[in-house]
């Protein structure tokens, strides 16, 4: 036996592969020649929308399989369905095949739109509506979610603007309306546009980040990505993915990954085909943690991320809502490149302005005053000389807790961190003071 | 409905009407996933066999209709994604050769995922770790999806006297990793050392 007849016995005989998997890669080729056939037919659309079109549909099938697979193959049982970790890696699969999306160029800003409606609680005392300003005990409360349209436009410096459209609150119940009746219908704001100059937003950098899923997610949950921060937990790290995938500049490697990452996490449950929250066709999957299921929703024809929805598993409460009311949302309705600002962008939009974070030691907990300058060590260094910085040192010493306080300006030294924006000052000599805070020492 | 007889024809046929490429499909697809199922294991050869595909047909413009058997090709198209996964096939092998218990078998319910208890075919697997990854290709679209020389050089886009020196330098290092045993193990059934657990 020579070693090609050794090499051939080696994995031979392996199962062929699972139908269900067979008929995922099938429809998602068939639905990718559907949508080609159909883009045929010339449609006006933007560039981008164009650059999408060109793009894949790839688990329509999957889609369709969720429904007629069980049909389909087990002569309509209907015992057996696509399994949750087979459709993220159908995602993935759609997801490596698209194209990566170009970062804004220089006089271009990424524009986004998205609808989000957060629930928000007010209270008030019956007792106190004549005099509204009075301090009063709150003794009931009303809720409602407030839906408002998010714009953002940011260079690729991270410089843009933001606006912020409220629209009308809605009640999560009737009784919750009736209790705003109660509270004196006090006024629903609608309508108040808010403008504001973004500085230095940071876009994810991924080019030292693996794309295989189990070091993906082991940084994940270590909390190890720059940006990528939470508290602890499992249901945290699948709404930390959720928050990566929004971003669609990712490189499209990258973003299989991060599907392939969901895929791993245990108790990651299947919603199969849902609506998102502006009654676009989906596919959701879901992590409920106490008494809040979140899902995500994304796009079968592209793997983009629609939506995401935050749902009371059970009752809760303190929101008066009943299981399965829906108590937040955030719909992503658009995303392309412009070559504008657009129009009402306040003064400041779309230049970065350098924010300097003043700190009273070598900690990124410790006190510390946020101003802008361009010099960053000067800026801070006046603060210590006029003893604006150092208060809370005296009051340490004060308490006997620190030996001495400094009473000069402390040698400073500025790092860089993940904002590119930000410089921090901190006392101390040295590169090795930010090292040790998990930054970078700042260019003069 | 009738497909064309040549995968050349479908492919041609594909670029008026999108939906006959699902021919292709119907024609490869076992063949493409049972090579990727045995070099990376189930899951992740279902992506990339369903990845294989759609490349595939994106691709299909510029496939060259002088070539009737459109199986170099996707088997080109998978190698090139294999690429991504290199490294963790890699692990997996060493994993294999360390412990003896195949992860790409163990995934299987219904095959007998017994621990190898051969130390020759872990020689071997050990020995397929430490190729360079142009020659585990070359040897396994070989070995594996049964190329021969022209097909593997139209697969990987080499000159066919490069498929043959790439094949040679890697059987000879495979041989030379197994010549460590008794040189008449060669020429015997696998033996079963330690019997299987």
């Amino acid at each position: 036996m020579n070693e090609i007849d050794l090499l051939r016995e080696l994995r031979a005989n392996l199962p062929g592969p699972r139908a269900e998997s067979r008929a995922a890669a099938r429809g998602a080729l068939v639905a990718r020649a559907e949508h080609v056939q159909r883009r045929r037919t010339p449609i006006v659309a933007s560039a981008w929308r164009w650059s999408r079109l060109r793009l894949v549909v790839a688990i329509t099938a999957v889609v369709a399989l969720l429904a007629t697979l069980p049909a389909l193959i087990f002569g309509g049982s209907g015992q057996v369905q696509p399994g949750v970790g087979q459709v993220l890696r159908g995602a993935a699969a759609v997801a490596a095949t698209q194209p990566a999306e170009p970062p804004p160029g220089p006089g271009q800003y990424f524009y986004t739109r998205s609808r989000e409606a957060y629930l928000t609680t007010v209270g008030y005392n019956p007792r106190c509506r004549a005099r509204p300003t009075h301090p009063c005990e709150v003794t009931k409360e009303w809720s409602a979610l407030s839906p408002r349209i998010r714009q953002t436009w940011i260079a690729a410096n991270g410089a843009g603007r933001a606006r912020v459209v409220s629209t009308k609150p809605e009640f999560l119940t009737a009784g919750q309306r009736r209790a705003w009746k109660a509270a004196g219908s006090p006024h629903l704001s609608s309508g108040q546009v808010e403008d504001f100059a973004l500085t230095g937003q940071p876009f994810l950098d991924t080019s030292k980040l693996p794309t295989r899923p189990k070091a993906l997610r082991k940084l994940i949950e270590a909390r190890k990505i720059p940006l990528v921060d939470g508290p602890p937990g499992e249901a945290e790290t699948f709404t930390l993915i959720g928050d990566m995938l929004r971003n669609t500049y990712l490189p499209p490697a990258f973003r299989a990954a991060l599907y392939r990452a969901v895929a791993e996490l245990p108790e990651v449950e299947l919603l199969g085909q849902v609506k998102d929250p502006v009654g676009r066709t989906g596919i959701g999957v879901a992590f409920t943690k106490g008494s809040v299921t979140h899902e995500l929703i994304f796009d079968p024809e592209t793997s983009a991320l629609l939506g995401e929805r935050e749902v009371a598993a059970r009752r809760i409460p303190e929101f008066h809502v009943p299981a399965g009311t829906e108590t937040g949302s955030t719909a992503y309705l658009e995303l392309k490149l412009v070559d504008s600002l657009g129009r009402g962008a306040p003064a400041g939009a779309g230049h970065l302005r350098q924010s300097v974070g003043c700190y009273e030691r070598p900690s990124l907990h410790a006190s510390a005053a946020i101003l802008h300058g361009p010099d960053p060590i000067a800026v801070c260094a006046k603060l210590w000389r006029e003893g604006v910085l150092g208060t809370t040192l005296r009051r340490l010493e004060r308490e006997g807790k620190i030996a001495e306080r400094p009473d000069k300006t402390p040698d400073l030294v500025a790092c860089a961190g993940d904002y590119p924006a930000v410089t921090y000052v901190f006392p101390g000599e040295g590169p090795s003071v930010c090292r040790r805070l998990g930054l970078r020492s700042s260019a003069p | 409905m009738d497909h064309p007889t040549l995968d050349s024809d479908a492919i041609s046929a594909s670029t008026s009407a999108p939906a006959g490429f699902a021919a292709i499909f119907d024609r490869h697809f076992d063949a493409v996933h049972a090579y990727l199922q045995r070099r990376v294991g189930r899951d992740l050869a279902d992506e990339l066999s369903a990845q294989t595909f759609l490349v595939a047909f994106d691709k299909r413009g510029g496939y060259d209709p002088a070539e009737p058997d459109a199986r170099p090709w996707l088997f080109g198209i998978a190698t090139n994604l294999l690429r991504h996964h290199h490294r963790g096939e890699v692990r997996q092998l060493r994993a294999y050769a360390r412990s003896a218990a195949d992860p790409v078998m163990d995934a299987f319910d219904g095959v007998e995922a017994r621990l190898d208890a051969s130390k020759m075919r872990r020689e071997l697997v050990d020995a397929l770790a430490r190729l360079p990854v142009e020659e585990l290709d070359t040897l396994l679209l070989y070995a594996w999806a049964e190329l021969s020389y022209p097909e593997i050089a139209c697969a990987l886009d080499i000159p066919t006297g490069t498929v043959r020196s790439r094949l040679s330098r890697a059987r000879g290092r495979i041989r030379a990793a197994l010549d460590a045993r008794p040189p008449s193990a060669l020429s015997r059934t696998v033996p079963e050392e330690g019997g299987s657990l």
